[in-house]
């Protein structure tokens, strides 16, 4: 459904955050998983018409991104990572004139659309309330609400649940599993189990580049019998990473637990682990630390 | 850690773009007006670029402007944080609050008087620049640099800076510290034109001044060139008194921030922001039935779209405090003027519409600028702002949606600030008990005059913004352009055409209504209108829409945008109507008209000059005859006329050659000299040579017939002020008619541009000795010449030319138009210096023995028209009485358009502006009459001038300007008394005095002067009204009876004032001998003042006064150096019970008036009065010339006059 091929983007202070992206994205839920400064909000408005690639293209079903912005504007649904809102503005009020923008002419259906996604996202009883008085969880409703308007077939959602409490989260979640049944929805964050608990597919974006994809499910099997897990001295953890491929390490109660990847047990009191797929997000990222630390 | 936060202040300010950019438009701006002639701040004349006075002329008004820097520097130390978002990373930290206010302060103010000082550096740097004249560059003096960017810049930064710094700390507000920002300056200007309108607040202003202006003014009130040239302003009085309050209030102001700050503060005061809705109960999502609705795409939509954002957009702007503050600047800025602002010389005209006007568009001359600036980076950043940039960018809506939404968000804000003031001037009219409310001249004039230009500037800030991509730099950009035009406006780069949104002033008359103007200035606006939808489809295609792009790789987009047809066709209709448009304009200003910037006006008077200098004085023929059939075509903005002269040859010699001269832009039609040939012509001078065969005999006379027409095709680029109008048309004989010889009005004459020319100076009058020009008319270079005139006009309208109406008929022209047509004759021969004019007239008229009184005038001006006539009436029979019988049998006034504000004397016949009379509102008693006055005024030109003519050298205008004061004042003493003499003379003084500071080249002593105004009318008047007090009006007017019985209609001689002081001293005897000359042959001033004065009650009841006085006597020379002489004069002491300075003043306050002799610096008078004085004076009139006419009065004891109302000392007319 959404091609993309070969996109880079340097901006003028020489970074790269977009590095020869290429990817293919089905109908359904997509998971952009990658660490702060990856690249992601890049990809995602490029995505979503507000920033030009400096080579490569974009399609979504037959339309030309990069080309014809207006034309996937009609079918796009974005929820910036980061929106403020006007002040004195009610939520029913901004939704109104969103979906005037977003070409819903007709006062009727506008204000059949808009009561809908109120309704839908629980925003009902607040909706004179102005949008600035908002807790995160209902700004972030709201933010949906508004990505929603117009029956959009493409869906960008930048970092959403970030700032918001583990019900919000799981509500939101909720939320968007649901819409993600017909159209594409891609979402980008730097959570592990946004992805995890919603996404049937995913990419790990790194430095500018994909540096992994495919299914969670595969992406943990490939992983399977090489997590390592121990706990560990403070002082013992500089020789540990020296030896081993450390992939992440917690501190529990004054002792640190380390999880490692390695094709055969390390030994030294390590025990096997079950792969997840924050150990698969972590072990990528390592790599990329590592590729980078070799360069 | 205080020093280490202000010095973290300083470093994080000091490289920042912010003071980078202001300091080098400061510098720039500074640098340009001291090397750039044209653009002279506070030097000029013959004050030295360099001099003090220029550089505390340039702190001064830089320091208001630079209120910006401050507002910038140390409001951002407090609103960063907020700005930043950083406030409680800043705020937890282990700071005390006292260190990090203060510390933000002082590293703000530093950097502040950092970037101030651009002021005095690019001063002194511009000083250097070789390319200055050296005659204009006095020594530098460095401590007056340091000096007077302390007491004035520094001090000015610190007044600006602690009231936004505290406006900024209080209410964490970017938005309120720049409207609070901008509200300082609006209240300044206000104050400011207030204290220009009530002389008697001087004092007061000097004082509260926060800039200092007022103080500087007041200091230097009466400096003269000499002072200008080589003082600073002391440290002392009123500007002690004054920079220590104001440092005093910004020092409490600081110390309330240094206690009041508190860091958790953060933002608190963001009105009703702070309660959040509680999560409540919201469930989880169970069931999701997503409403569906296709969007649509077409054009419909994108009307919709349009009318939605537009709604959005301008509640945006409307819904925010910000804007009502300003609508309520915007009436504190004119509402004052429409009940003070139009006074002429204290006294109100009727509110009119067409003055309200006037007010309004003076109140807005530069708030629109501002406003649009500032609003334009407001609505072209607040998505951004919101953070809700990307959502708004991701719809699918058009982008010309949201640039034209912003623009007319924009346009609504100006339309309101301006629609709110004219709203205002029709009900203040309301209020004043005016009823024509000329409801469309408010609309037509405040759309096309005031809301059109700024909306034309509203495109222009749109693009900045996109073109940019930074608010701050999309401001400058403004700025900066507005700074580039007015730099080419002065160096000669002034076409309208490629000065964006600019259109020739369009004046509005009451007799004219719009005249021709209306019609040119909307050509001009449609041509920028063009250009400025190119600009908004340019701001469309460039703008930024999601993330920021460099200009480069929007620039590269750029042509594919116009591949879109609509975008497309909009761009094309732009073009061709910029095109087509531009072509009409460029049609009528530069081919049916010739374009010449100003410069090129300037050189090519010089090359005249140049060329033809040598004819000045060669001797030519004589015109003593003149006979004129003139047809104006009021509509067609066009006159024909047909001139008859009779030459004669006064020369003791043959004359082979005759010069003939036109004004500039006459057409000639034909010219033939009887007994002669053309034979060589300068079409680009109008200079024509007629070889004369057989020569022109020693008294010969011989016939010189000429056709002229003055047409004015179209219009110009500027100067479309014509002399005929649709109605009120009014030309005189030098515009059009022939003239015998060089052209003298083409000389250049200011020192400055001629030197700019090449050219050597000229003396301004021939030495007064000079005998040979005693037989040159001071005026013209004929002597008195016979006169006739027909004339035709429309036949709605009426043709008036000095002279008899000896005939009046109706024609039917070629064209089948009905014409009304005149012969005016005079019966005896006149200056050959006359008008014509014509107009839609009413006439009032009365005959009083024997002398015709009539006013032609506008019908809607009929409320003084009787004044007119009584004044008319006074004057002649004055003068008739006491100088020499009315040589002529009518006197006749008829107002012309406002384009212009003076009345002028021909013979019997004086035209008379709307703006100086007509509408004057001369109901309150105790107002000043100056309609009486200027009509007086100009009635004794029916003496000094038509009468008595001046001889071509020095002193000729006192004959004449000075003899007509004289003679008003005369008469408006017979009408109003004496003790009520005293507010006309003051005003005269004070504005001679203050005038000597302006002169350009030297001060001379009266009957030396050389045309300049504030000699000949300022201090004449004084000097003529106390030479009539010492010798009594009887006496002087004998020796104006002697001067007309010696001079009238003389030519061999004419008058000079040497005539006038032979029979003065006769008349006078040798005891006025010293007065006499310290009058009229030095410049002397006096400095008189009451020093202390005591009443103590007798035993007999009555009262002892003692009044000790100080009184100095000076001697000026031309620069106004002086120098101190003993003093023996006759003056007048004096008590009162009551001010003569309050309008409850007369005749019964006064307890005892005396002249007495002060022959020493400081006597002591004692008086004894019936009655206990509140008041004592020293020469309380103001008789004499006094450097500080203030202090000639004295309050003995409080009391008061228990008057009503107010009145003010008024500006007598020319």
């Amino acid at each position: 459904m959404l091609e993309i091929k070969n996109l880079s983007k340097t901006y003028g202070n020489g970074v790269r955050a977009l590095d020869d992206v290429s990817l293919s994205i089905p109908k359904g839920m997509y998971g952009l998983l990658g660490p702060n400064g990856a690249g992601k909000s890049t990809l995602m408005r490029t995505l979503a018409t507000l920033q030009a690639p400096d080579r490569g293209t974009a399609t979504f079903g037959d339309i030309d991104i990069i080309r014809q912005p207006k034309a996937l504007r009609a079918t796009l649904g974005y929820l910036p990572q980061d929106f403020g809102v006007y002040p004195r503005m009610s939520a029913r009020a901004m939704l109104d004139h969103l979906a005037v923008l977003k070409g819903i002419t007709s006062g009727k259906e506008r204000k059949r659309v808009v009561e809908g996604l109120l309704e839908q996202t629980n925003l009902k009883q607040h909706a004179n309330k102005s949008v600035a008085s908002y807790s995160g969880g209902m700004r972030q409703r709201f933010g949906i609400a508004q990505a929603l308007l117009g029956d959009p077939q493409l869906i960008i959602v930048d970092e959403p649940t970030a700032g918001l409490d583990p019900e919000e989260r799981n509500r939101f979640h909720n939320l968007l599993s649901e819409i993600g049944e017909n159209v594409v929805v891609i979402l980008s964050t730097h959570i592990v189990e946004d992805v995890a608990d919603l996404c049937p597919l995913m990419a790990i974006m790194n430095q500018g580049k994909i540096v992994s994809q495919g299914a969670p499910g595969d992406l943990i099997a490939a992983l399977e019998g090489k997590v390592w897990s121990k706990h560990v001295a403070k002082p013992d953890l500089p020789a540990l990473r020296a030896r081993l491929n450390v992939i992440s390490e917690r501190l529990v109660t004054g002792q640190v637990f380390v999880r490692v990847i390695s094709d055969t047990d390390p030994g030294d009191g390590f025990e096997a682990a079950t792969p997840d797929l924050e150990d698969v997000y972590f072990a990528t990222i390592a790599q990329g630390r590592q590729a980078a630390a070799a360069a | 850690m205080l020093f280490k936060i202000a010095g973290f202040e300083f470093r994080f300010q000091l490289f920042s773009p912010a003071s980078i950019a202001i300091f080098a438009i400061f510098f720039l701006l500074t640098f340009g007006g001291v090397t750039i002639d044209q653009i002279q701040v506070g030097g000029g004349g013959a004050v030295n670029i360099n001099s003090p006075n220029a550089l505390t002329t340039n702190i001064l008004i830089f320091s208001v402007f630079g209120a910006i820097i401050p507002t910038v520097f140390l409001s951002s130390g407090v609103l960063r944080d907020f700005g930043f978002k950083t406030s409680e990373l800043f705020y937890s930290r282990p700071v005390r609050e006292f260190d990090f206010v203060l510390g933000r302060f002082i590293g703000g103010f530093v950097i502040t008087a950092a970037v101030f000082a651009a002021v005095p550096i690019a001063f002194l740097i511009g000083s250097l620049m070789p390319w200055l004249d050296p005659e204009l560059i006095g020594p530098t003096v460095l401590w007056h640099y340091l000096y007077l960017f302390g007491v004035f810049g520094l001090v000015n930064m610190w007044v600006v800076g602690t009231i936004l710094f505290t406006v900024a700390n209080f209410t964490r507000s970017t938005v309120v510290t720049y409207a609070a920002f901008v509200g300082l300056l609006v209240l300044y200007f206000v104050g400011l034109g207030l204290s220009q309108t009530q002389p008697e607040l001087r004092d007061f202003f000097a004082l509260i001044d926060p800039f200092g202006f007022n103080t500087f003014g007041e200091m230097t009130r009466y400096w003269t060139v000499s002072d200008q040239n080589a003082r600073v302003v002391g440290f002392e009085g009123v500007m002690m008194q004054n920079r220590l309050m104001w440092l005093g209030i910004g020092f409490v102001l600081l110390v309330l921030n240094v206690l009041t700050f508190r860091f958790r503060r953060g933002g608190a005061i963001r009105l009703g922001k702070s309660r959040q809705v509680a999560a409540g109960a919201t469930h989880a999502i169970s069931e999701i039935d997503l409403p569906r609705a296709t969007p649509r795409l077409d054009g419909g939509a994108a009307f919709q779209q349009f009318l939605s954002r537009l709604d959005f957009e301008v509640k945006g702007v409307v819904l925010n405090v910000a804007f009502w503050i300003l609508l309520v600047l915007g009436l504190l800025n004119t509402i004052p003027g429409f009940f003070l602002g139009n006074e002429i010389y204290g006294t109100p005209n009727y509110p009119v519409t067409r003055i309200m006007v006037q007010v309004i568009e003076g109140g807005f001359s530069w708030l629109p600028f501002v406003v649009v600036i500032y609003y334009a980076s407001e609505v072209m950043w607040r998505e951004r702002r919101f953070g809700f940039s990307y959502i708004v960018d991701a719809t699918p809506t058009p982008s010309w949606v949201f640039i034209s939404t912003k623009f007319l968000a924009l346009c609504v804000v100006i339309a309101s600030l301006i629609g709110v003031s004219l709203i205002a001037g029709g009900l203040s009219q309301l209020v004043r008990g005016f009823e024509h409310i000329e409801i469309g001249q408010y609309a037509i004039r405040g759309m096309i005059g005031m809301i059109m230009p700024a909306a034309l500037l509203a495109a222009l800030a749109i693009f900045a913004q996109v073109l940019f991509n930074n608010r701050w730099l999309g401001m400058a950009a403004l700025l900066v352009y507005q700074i580039v035009s007015i730099v080419m406006a002065n160096i000669g780069l002034d076409h309208n055409l490629y000065t964006y949104g600019n259109a020739p002033g369009a004046p509005y008359s009451d007799m004219n209504g719009y005249g021709h103007f209306l019609g040119i200035q909307l050509w001009f606006y449609a041509y920028w209108g063009f250009w400025a939808l190119l600009l908004l489809v340019f701001s469309y295609l460039l703008w930024s829409r999601g993330s920021l792009t460099p200009v480069l790789k929007r620039l590269a987009v750029l042509p594919r945008g116009f591949a879109n047809a609509g975008t497309g066709l909009i761009a094309f209709v732009a073009v061709a109507g910029a095109i087509s448009t531009g072509g009409w304009i460029y049609f009528n200003t530069n081919t049916l008209n010739e374009y010449n910037s100003s410069n090129a006006v300037r050189a090519l008077q010089a090359e005249y000059e140049r060329q033809y200098i040598h004819l000045q004085d060669i001797p030519q023929p004589t015109i003593v005859d003149t006979a004129y059939e003139v047809e104006i075509y009021p509509a067609e903005r066009r006159y024909t006329a047909d001139g008859h002269y009779v030459l004669e040859n006064l020369t003791d010699e043959a004359l082979d050659t005759l010069w003939i001269s036109y004004g500039a832009g006459t057409t000639i039609v034909g010219h033939a000299v009887e007994g002669g040939s053309l034979t060589s012509e300068d079409e680009d001078f109008y200079l024509y040579q007629f070889t004369l065969d057989p020569p022109m005999a020693p008294g010969e006379q011989r016939d010189f017939d000429f056709q002229v027409e003055r047409a004015n095709p179209g219009f110009r680029n500027s100067g479309n002020v014509t002399t005929v109008n649709y109605n009120g048309t009014f030309f005189n004989n030098g515009e059009s008619m022939a003239i015998i010889g060089f052209n003298d009005n083409w000389r250049l004459t200011d020192r400055q541009e001629r030197r700019r020319e090449g050219l050597d100076p000229i003396d301004r009058a021939y030495p007064l000795e000079d005998e040979s020009r005693w037989y040159e008319n001071g005026i013209t270079n004929s002597h008195y010449v016979g006169f006739r005139s027909e004339v035709c006009t429309s036949s709605d309208q009426t043709a008036v030319a000095p002279g008899y109406l000896e005939r009046e008929w109706s024609e039917t022209d070629e064209r089948g138009r009905e014409r009304n047509c005149y012969e005016y004759v005079m019966d005896r021969t006149i200056l050959n210096f006359y008008s014509w004019l014509s107009a839609r007239y009413d006439v009032a008229e009365r005959t009083t023995d024997g002398v015709l009184y009539q006013v032609f005038y506008h019908p809607d001006h009929a409320w003084n028209v009787e004044r007119m006539l009584e004044a008319g009436e006074d004057s002649i029979g004055y003068f008739s009485e006491h100088f020499s019988p009315f040589q002529y049998r009518q006197y006749r006034i008829l107002e012309f358009p406002a384009y212009q504000t003076f009345a002028q004397s021909f013979p019997n016949t004086i035209p008379f502006s709307e703006g100086i009379g007509f509408i004057a509102n001369l109901t309150d008693p105790s107002e000043i009459d100056y309609v009486y006055y200027v009509t007086a005024h100009e009635a004794a030109h029916q003496w000094w001038a038509h009468q008595v003519m001046a001889a071509n050298v020095q002193g000729s205008t006192m004959l004449i300007e000075t003899f007509a004061q004289y003679s008003a004042l005369m008469v408006m003493r017979q009408e109003y008394g004496e003790d009520l003499m005293r507010r006309f003379l003051k005003y005269e003084l004070d504005t001679y005095l203050s005038s000597r500071g302006s002169e350009t080249i030297e001060e001379v002593p009266l009957y030396r002067v050389e045309n300049q105004p504030y000699i000949h009318y300022r201090k004449g008047a004084v000097i003529m009204y106390a030479l009539a007090d010492y010798l009594g009006e009887e006496t002087v007017n004998r020796v104006m009876r002697r001067l007309i019985e010696e001079r009238a209609y003389s030519s061999a001689p004419y008058a000079t004032t040497l005539d006038f002081l032979r029979i003065l001293r006769e008349e006078a005897g040798p005891e006025h001998e010293q007065m006499i000359h310290d009058f009229f042959e030095r410049i002397v001033l006096f400095d008189l003042s009451v020093t202390s004065a005591e009443t103590t009650e007798l035993e007999d009841g009555r009262f002892e006064t003692t009044i000790n006085v100080e009184a100095r006597k000076f001697v000026a020379d031309g620069e106004g150096n002086q120098t101190e002489e003993d003093i023996d004069y006759g003056i007048d002491i004096a008590l009162f019970t009551c001010s003569p300075d309050d309008s409850g003043f007369g005749s019964d306050r006064v307890l005892h008036f005396q002249r007495e002799r002060v022959n020493e610096t400081e006597m002591t008078f004692t008086i004894v009065t019936d009655e206990a004085p509140l008041w004592a004076g020293i020469d309380p009139y103001n008789k004499l010339i006094d450097r500080n006419s203030d202090d000639n009065l004295f309050r003995i004891a409080p009391g008061n006059c228990a008057s009503a109302d107010q009145s003010e000392t008024a500006r007598l007319m020319e």
